[in-house]
């Protein structure tokens, strides 16, 4: 496989279900310290590439490298010590848990799990414990949640429980966070949050990858994109080159879709 | 969870007090020993807390592995004349053993496929120790099962008993209140509430699941060999399905996402039962109903109510004073 | 050759109960342990009709049925709703039909004590060669009257409008609610239907097993065990399933051994869900993620 210097660099990714091919040999190479969209019609194949990268279901071609370290397939909980942490587009909480407790699993590669000093509550469980908690509260405080840090996840508002999911990601120290439709749902308000976030990360050196359907959001702070329709890569590059490419005119327009590229009104 | 520390310390003091009080105020033999009995059942039930509630991996055949304990223990005792304390830690080790074997279908299923998956487990158990008769004197069952001896002393009256039994069971409710609200409890219950998001976290799951199983079959392991013991004899009979399900239910009346319901849910249940025998036939339905009722209107089982107190009871006189459907949340 | 005959009634009775299961599992998603004791409860209302007033193998299955189906109604409304209208976790609802099934068990035995008794069949169990095999009429009257329940209940399933009802719910409950389908009164009728086909099932085996309070327990989980190899939630597999079990449980009883023939069953199931998860018939569902 060819090296690059890119962060994530996914390479030939094709998948099909059945006889439905969902992807088709996809290649996207991202940048370090990027913030890149993937977008496309409903159908396009978004969430499925990146289950096929966050390991939940294995491509029947290509790999995924992050930093030259290919990814393992279909084995999911290997992806956070390679740097990987994804949010879900149905939002996957831990819901009777309390807000600290869901961003605390996040944290769960970082911190030793020292059995027997757990069982007689010894310093060595007791010091990672508190370290741990330290890094759920700065990655709560960052979203703006820390004062919520015991309540129930149960009773927050769907905005709120998408930062929470946020801060979870956080806490898994990634270097490339995946962020699937994390806008959906939001307010305008949540939403102006959500971008003062997500390029606070990208000032910090996280890498982004999101997959969106707003596009005043994706054009707003994206450096790069991909438009995939059909599970084809249509067009690729910089938000003023995506936006003015005839194909995703007329992959867009072709379907009837609101917020297509050069329009101002926010899909919702 | 930190803050109560102090609670904490003072409750455990009380109850060491009481415990050690109760064999004293208990004139009777016969009530002395539905408390050890259902001592031993906490056993098992902490096990199961710690499995179905706190991972959600709900299992119907713990009476399997609270068999292979007796039985394991009992006939290195019998046969081979091996001390009550190397017998029992051989029987956890073979128990153990039996949790991580039913871990490895059971990890790949849920809800009612592995339920299924765990009563077929403890129903094989049953099976083989009825017919594998040369060793295990199938229906017959093994009878003479010795008296454990400790630094001399043999442990042999009630209240012996008694004592032995709270020491297990002391260190049994400590060991599993640590691990539950850990690091280790935590990632338990994230399995159970999603286990992709956890595994997507970094979370290696059926590593956990293996160990939930293995962690709750030893403490039913133990219960089994205490049992052995305790009771002097041992028949397939003692562990049938219906056991099994009679565990379970101490599991949840209790509360099973607690360390405290475990103790509650079988004191409650176990006594519930020698008070029903009074009543004959209807005993067991009054017992059954009791069960339909607890689940309904107290979800979270006696200690969810313990904990939240006054609000069930306001909840409930709201829920009364709208006729007809019920309230809900 | 043989073994396979003798398990066809049986496998009749395990994918009744089988059925009963499933049913109510694809509309409710719920775990009805105390199925198994509606068979009971079918045989031992069929058994005192009979005491009583002579009532006849006819009209004893189709008064049972309609009696259990009755008991059905009320242990879905008065239990399994409050249930689902709080939110119960599943184990809290296995718990109380646990209950149900403890409860219904013990009546039973405060009503007729724990002797066992005598169901007639209304032919003869005498067996009479089929080439090289022997089968009894009271095997054919099992296999045919389950039969023809299943075609019944699948008429009804396709033809009436509760049948369609109970198909929407079952494929996707909250469509369903959109749709304006009276998902309760599903509920209500998956119940009565499977307690009644329960009951039938329990007049059909009282002939061949003496009628006791605790009959419905073996008999519940088997069918259960039935229902899940044949993926739970789905009819046909249901029926398979059945019969698959019964034809292996003779097998394994008559050619393996007899005494660990429930324990090679219960291997056998715990080897199937370990390579098809969800059942042999049923597909395994993708996770929406």
């Amino acid at each position: 496989m060819s090296e690059c210097s890119c962060m994530l660099d996914i390479q030939g990714i094709s998948k099909s279900f059945g006889g439905l091919q969902a992807l088709d040999g996809i290649s996207i190479k991202v940048a370090p310290g990027a913030i890149h969209g993937i977008i496309g019609p409903n159908g396009a194949g978004k969430t499925t590439l990146f289950n096929i990268i966050t390991g939940l279901i294995g491509p029947d071609t290509g790999q995924v490298c992050i930093q030259g370290t290919a990814v393992p397939f279909e084995q999911p909980y290997k992806l956070v010590p390679l740097g990987i942490a994804r949010t879900f587009q149905n939002i996957r909480l831990f819901k009777s848990l309390s807000v600290l407790e869901n961003v605390l699993v996040g944290q769960h590669v970082h911190t030793p799990t020292p059995v027997l000093s757990i069982i007689v509550n010894g310093s060595k469980a007791r010091h990672w414990e508190k370290v741990a908690e330290e890094e759920a509260r700065t990655a709560l405080r960052f979203v703006g949640l820390e004062d919520k840090a015991g309540e129930i996840v149960k009773n927050l508002s769907y905005g709120q429980q998408r930062l929470v999911e946020f801060a979870r990601a956080l806490a898994a120290k990634p270097k490339v966070l995946l962020l699937d439709e994390p806008a959906a749902g939001m307010n305008p308000t949540e939403k102006a949050h959500l971008i003062n976030i997500v390029t606070g990360l990208q000032e910090k050196g996280y890498t982004i990858v999101l997959i969106e359907h707003d596009m005043k959001l994706v054009m707003n702070i994206c450096s790069s994109i991909t438009v995939l329709d059909h599970g084809k890569k249509i067009a690729e590059g910089s938000p003023e080159h995506v936006r003015k490419h005839p194909d995703v005119i007329i992959a867009y327009l072709g379907r009837g879709e609101h917020g297509h590229a050069g329009s101002t009104s926010s899909q919702s | 969870m930190g803050a109560n520390n102090e609670t904490n310390k003072r409750s455990m003091v009380i109850v060491a007090i009481l415990a050690a009080v109760i064999p004293l105020a208990v004139s009777s033999n016969y009530y002395l020993h539905v408390i050890n009995l259902a001592g031993i059942y906490t056993l098992i039930t902490l096990g199961l807390n710690l499995l179905s509630g706190y991972t959600g991996q709900v299992s119907m055949g713990h009476a399997g592995f609270f068999a292979v304990g007796t039985y394991v223990s009992a006939l290195l005792a019998i046969s081979a004349g091996i001390p009550f304390w190397a017998a029992a830690v051989v029987a956890l080790v073979v128990t153990g053993a039996c949790g991580a074997i039913i871990a490895i279908p059971a990890m790949r299923l849920s809800g009612p496929y592995l339920v299924l998956a765990t009563v077929g487990f403890g129903e094989i158990i049953r099976l083989i120790i009825l017919n594998w008769t040369p060793v295990t004197k199938g229906a017959a069952g093994l009878t003479g099962i010795p008296l454990p001896n400790f630094l001399g002393m043999q442990i042999s009256s009630e209240r012996d008993f008694y004592y032995l039994i709270f020491v297990v069971v002391a260190l049994g409710t400590y060991i599993a209140y640590r691990l539950a609200n850990s690091k280790i409890g935590r990632t338990l219950a994230a399995i159970r509430e999603d286990e992709l998001a956890a595994e997507t976290m970094g979370v290696p799951v059926n590593r956990y699941k293996v160990a939930a199983f293995v962690i709750s079959a030893v403490y039913a392991g133990m219960a089994g060999a205490l049992y052995g013991v305790f009771s002097g004899v041992a028949s397939p009979d003692n562990f049938t399905f219906d056991d099994s399900v009679a565990f379970l239910c101490m599991s949840v009346i209790g509360g099973n996402r607690t360390i405290a319901g475990a103790i509650i849910g079988t004191f409650m249940l176990t006594g519930l039962s020698e008070i029903l025998r009074a009543l004959q036939a209807y005993r067991l339905v009054i017992y059954g109903g009791i069960l339909i009722f607890t689940v309904i209107y107290m979800p979270q089982g006696l200690a969810g109510i313990m904990a939240s107190g006054n609000k069930w009871l306001a909840k409930r006189l709201a829920e009364l004073s709208l006729f007809g459907k019920g309230a809900g949340k | 050759m043989q073994y396979l005959l003798n398990g066809l009634p049986i496998g009749a009775i395990y994918a009744l109960v089988a059925l009963s299961y499933s049913l109510i599992y694809t509309t409710s998603g719920v775990l009805n342990w105390s199925q198994g004791d509606m068979v009971m409860l079918g045989a031992y209302i069929g058994f005192a009709l009979f005491q009583f007033w002579h009532v006849g193998f006819t009209a004893g299955l189709l008064v049972s049925m309609l009696v259990v189906g009755g008991i059905g109604v009320v242990v879905q409304y008065c239990i399994l709703r409050p249930l689902r209208e709080r939110q119960a976790p599943p184990i809290n609802v296995v718990i109380a039909t646990l209950g149900v099934a403890i409860v219904s068990r013990n009546i039973a035995l405060a009503i007729w004590g724990p002797e066992a008794q005598v169901y007639p069949s209304p032919v003869s169990a005498d067996p009479f060669a089929l080439g090289v095999l022997s089968i009894t009429p009271q095997d054919l009257l099992i296999v045919f009257t389950a039969i023809g329940l299943m075609l019944v209940l699948q008429y009804l399933l396709k033809r009436t409008k509760e049948g369609k009802a109970l198909r929407a719910v079952a494929q996707d409950r909250y469509a369903a609610v959109l749709m304006g389908v009276d998902t309760e009164k599903s509920d209500a009728v998956a119940f009565a239907a499977s307690a009644a086909l329960g009951a039938a099932a329990g007049i059909l085996v009282a002939p061949v097993f003496f009628v006791t309070f605790n009959m419905g327990a073996g008999i519940g989980l088997k069918g259960f065990v039935a229902a899940v190899i044949g993926g739970l939630g789905n009819i046909p597999g249901a029926i398979a399933g059945g019969f698959f079990l019964g034809v292996t449980e003779s097998l394994a009883g008559g050619q393996i051994s007899s005494g660990y023939r429930d324990a090679i069953t219960f291997a056998l199931l715990i080897l199937v869900l370990w390579l098809r998860p969800s059942g042999l018939f049923l597909r395994k569902s993708r996770q929406k993620v």
